[in-house]
């Protein structure tokens, strides 16, 4: 989605990097009508986080539908919930939270028609990824192999640490849990992925 | 192995994968649901629903309620009044070492009769909680709380304990004239009274529990509650549970077997790092400990109605100079005592009866029978049971010795969640649990182990607490790496909450085992080095 230009934005620095830059704020004023009640502005909102809403969804659920299923469910619980957003944390981390918990609870709901909803087990039985036919370079397979190997709650710190350069503290607000755990799962999952690109692969060889 | 750091790891993600682009028609349809949203709730209509569970207004009457009801079956007012008297000595020994005595006289006498005191405070919780996004931590929860009037205590009410895991009380409640005030969520003053008028008040309560069975019975005959404003108004004929298959010990317990031992046993950790006081009890010198504690906002496990415990922020346990047992225990929050557990006219290792634990139901009652689904089994049936090699101890801590091995085909219990537009309550389902309980005189330990496939998420990943699923403020674990038994390398997560379980937990080929009890850090670390399969 690329529908940004309603919405003002703020850059602000907020201490941490991130891989898309500087965390982008969206304005007071687009932020006030939306806790008013505009759906037009509180839908440019998501607009702009768009992508790394998808990206933590995707990156949680693994699957395209269930994005758009989680992503619909996190955005009206958002809208519902925006009067009562205090600006302690930045709109997008107070997003990611929403999401992280829908997509969650989505998986939750999947037990039993789908036994990899769970975190932690194999990806064999569980739905697959669409594969892209341009991403057949093995590495990239194995990659994605190894993120789908990870339990939910490991990819998320994943994205939220690595990739968009959040701290701990933060991570863990927007995950649930301590600051620990985020650590720990993080540590973990980082191991594994670096194994894999660590790894000696026959060149053109799948895995 | 190359070492890559994160920008080398994040390249490799971002290449491997990228988000899919939203399905057809996707912005539209949000659009729409926005729009049909922002028309259908009105921002004011919606304000309260959108609040933390616990900050609700139909949640905190609830709690509210309970405060009161709580403080309708107690009879004896203690304003100001302190009956632990503190001597101007010096202290004489150590926290550690009144601790130590403590859990040495625990683990040594095999039964206790005493008269259970149970006491506790009324408290205002003055919340203006509109901007509220998420859920309070403890602090914060504490900062805006006070202590209304003094602890109010129960009358004295017989108690026998035995170590073997029997306990029975007696309990004859009356009624007082309590005042409440509060303020709800929305900022409207409360006023709950309770008075003997219109409080008939059960004529006893009684309750036993066996630790050795997994059963527990409560009986209270007829009570009626009838405010003469008309607020609301509850009655009941009677009320009879009679409960088999109970776990031996968390995080599968719904009784607590140890009667009123639970709170001092709890606080240990934090005890060991208090001040001591010497002090008399009834006219026995006694010593007083007494400690900080972190405070938690902990919701109730077992029960979809949502009731509020706002711990303590502070601890003072009163032990018997010559034999260490535990007389009493006081919470405070911010300096004013919140909740009390005393036991008066103590004797130990006296002559009891099966009589002592028998409650029969009147003729015609007609119990609630619940089964938790714990059953006892043979330690070397467990494996074929359960489909899996499960984990007993290769060495039990010392002094403590295997008394129950139980296992639950399945097993559940509900919890609140808090999710960013409410609350919801669901289900945590659990299959092919195994739970072994070990005993030390009234120090216990309970060893599980339980598949992972099924079991909430969150729960996993802190097991012995709802506060991951709903929100609140938790102690962080400890991350332990073990270096001997079956785990050896594994790294397990260690807490030791200020007034609850010291515990351990750890994931490994999908199964979540679990050590909780009466034992110290290093104690539960070298517990779960010693932890081997069932053959």
């Amino acid at each position: 989605m690329s529908n940004v230009t309603a919405v003002e934005i703020v850059r602000q620095e907020r201490g941490t990097r991130s891989a898309h830059g500087d965390r982008d704020e969206v304005d007071d004023r687009t932020l006030e009508r939306a806790r008013r009640g505009d759906a037009d502005a509180f839908a440019s909102i998501l607009d702009h986080y768009d992508h790394r809403l998808r990206a933590l969804a995707f990156r949680v659920l693994r699957d395209r539908d269930a994005m758009d299923d989680a992503l619909q469910e996190a955005a009206i619980k958002a809208f519902r919930a925006l009067p009562g957003f205090r600006g302690d944390a930045a709109v997008g981390t107070w997003l990611y939270r929403i999401t992280y918990t829908t997509c969650v609870n989505q998986l939750r709901h999947r037990h039993g028609q789908d036994e990899d909803a769970r975190p932690g087990t194999s990806s064999a039985a569980g739905p697959a990824f669409e594969v892209d036919p341009a991403d057949i370079v093995a590495a990239r397979l194995d990659l994605r192999g190894a993120l789908q190997r990870l339990s939910p709650i490991q990819r998320a710190a994943v994205f939220l640490v690595v990739q968009e350069g959040y701290d701990l503290e933060t991570a863990g607000s927007i995950l649930g849990v301590p600051t620990g755990t985020v650590a720990s799962r993080l540590s973990n999952a980082r191991a594994a992925l670096r194994r894999v690109l660590d790894e000696p692969r026959n060149d053109g060889e799948e895995r | 192995m190359n070492e890559h750091d994160d920008t080398t790891l994040r390249a490799a993600l971002e290449a491997a994968e990228q988000p899919p682009a939203h399905g057809a028609g996707y912005r539209e349809t949000l659009l729409t649901s926005l729009r049909e949203e922002a028309a259908r709730l009105p921002r004011s209509v919606t304000r309260d629903n959108r609040r933390p569970w616990f900050l609700r207004r139909d949640v905190l009457m609830a709690a509210a309620a309970t405060v009161a009801v709580a403080a309708a079956v107690t009879v004896i007012a203690l304003v100001g009044r302190e009956t632990v008297r503190e001597a101007v000595n010096p202290p004489s020994a150590e926290a550690a070492e009144v601790v130590a005595k403590a859990r040495r006289s625990l683990a040594s006498f095999e039964t206790v009769r005493a008269e259970l005191v149970w006491g506790q405070a009324t408290v205002n919780w003055p919340f203006d909680s509109s901007n509220l996004t998420g859920p309070l931590t403890g602090e914060e929860l504490r900062d805006q709380m006070s202590v209304q009037g003094s602890v109010e205590l129960t009358q004295p009410r017989t108690v026998v304990i035995t170590a073997d895991g029997r306990w029975s009380w007696f309990n004859v409640p009356s009624g007082k004239i309590v005042q409440y005030d509060t303020t709800a969520a929305d900022g409207t003053p409360t006023r709950i009274y309770v008075k003997p008028d219109f409080w008939t008040p059960p004529t006893r309560i009684e309750e036993t529990v066996d630790w050795r069975t997994g059963s527990s019975r409560i009986y209270q005959p007829s009570y009626h509650w009838s405010p003469p404003d008309g607020t609301s108004s509850e009655s009941a004929e009677y009320t009879a549970y009679d409960d088999v298959g109970y776990a031996p010990g968390p995080p599968d317990t719904y009784v607590e077997w140890r009667g009123p031992f639970p709170m001092p046993l709890a606080a240990w950790a934090a005890l060991e790092r208090g001040g001591v006081t010497d002090t008399t009890f009834e006219g026995r010198p006694t010593l007083t400990v007494t400690a900080d504690v972190t405070p938690i906002l902990m919701p109730t496990k077992g029960t979809d109605q949502a009731t509020l415990y706002v711990q303590a922020d502070s601890v003072a346990l009163t032990v018997d100079a010559a034999t260490g047992f535990p007389l009493r225990t006081v919470l405070y929050l911010k300096g004013d005592p919140v909740e009390l557990y005393e036991l008066r006219h103590l004797k130990l290792d006296g002559p009891v009866s099966p009589q002592d634990f028998t409650l029969e139901f009147p003729a015609g009652v007609d119990a609630d029978r619940t089964d938790w689904g714990f059953r006892e089994v043979t330690l070397s049936r467990a494996p074929a049971l359960l489909g899996y090699s499960p984990f007993k101890l290769d060495q039990p801590p010392e002094g403590y010795g295997l008394e129950r091995v139980t296992v639950a085909a399945r097993n559940s219990w509900f919890c609140q969640v808090v999710t960013p537009d409410g609350v919801e309550t669901r289900p945590l389902a659990f299959h092919d649990v195994f739970s072994l309980g070990y005993r030390r005189g009234f120090l216990h330990v309970t060893v599980t182990t339980r598949p992972t496939d099924g079991v909430d998420a969150a729960w996993l990943e802190y097991p012995f607490s709802d506060m991951a699923l709903c929100g609140g403020s938790i102690e962080e674990p400890e991350a332990v790496q073990l270096t001997d038994g079956a785990f050896a390398g594994a790294t397990a997560h260690l807490v030791l909450p200020p007034l609850g379980t010291p515990a351990l937990w750890l994931e490994k080929n999908g199964l979540l085992v679990t050590v909780a009890g009466d034992l110290s850090r290093d104690e539960l670390v070298r517990t779960a080095e010693s932890l081997e399969p069932v053959d």
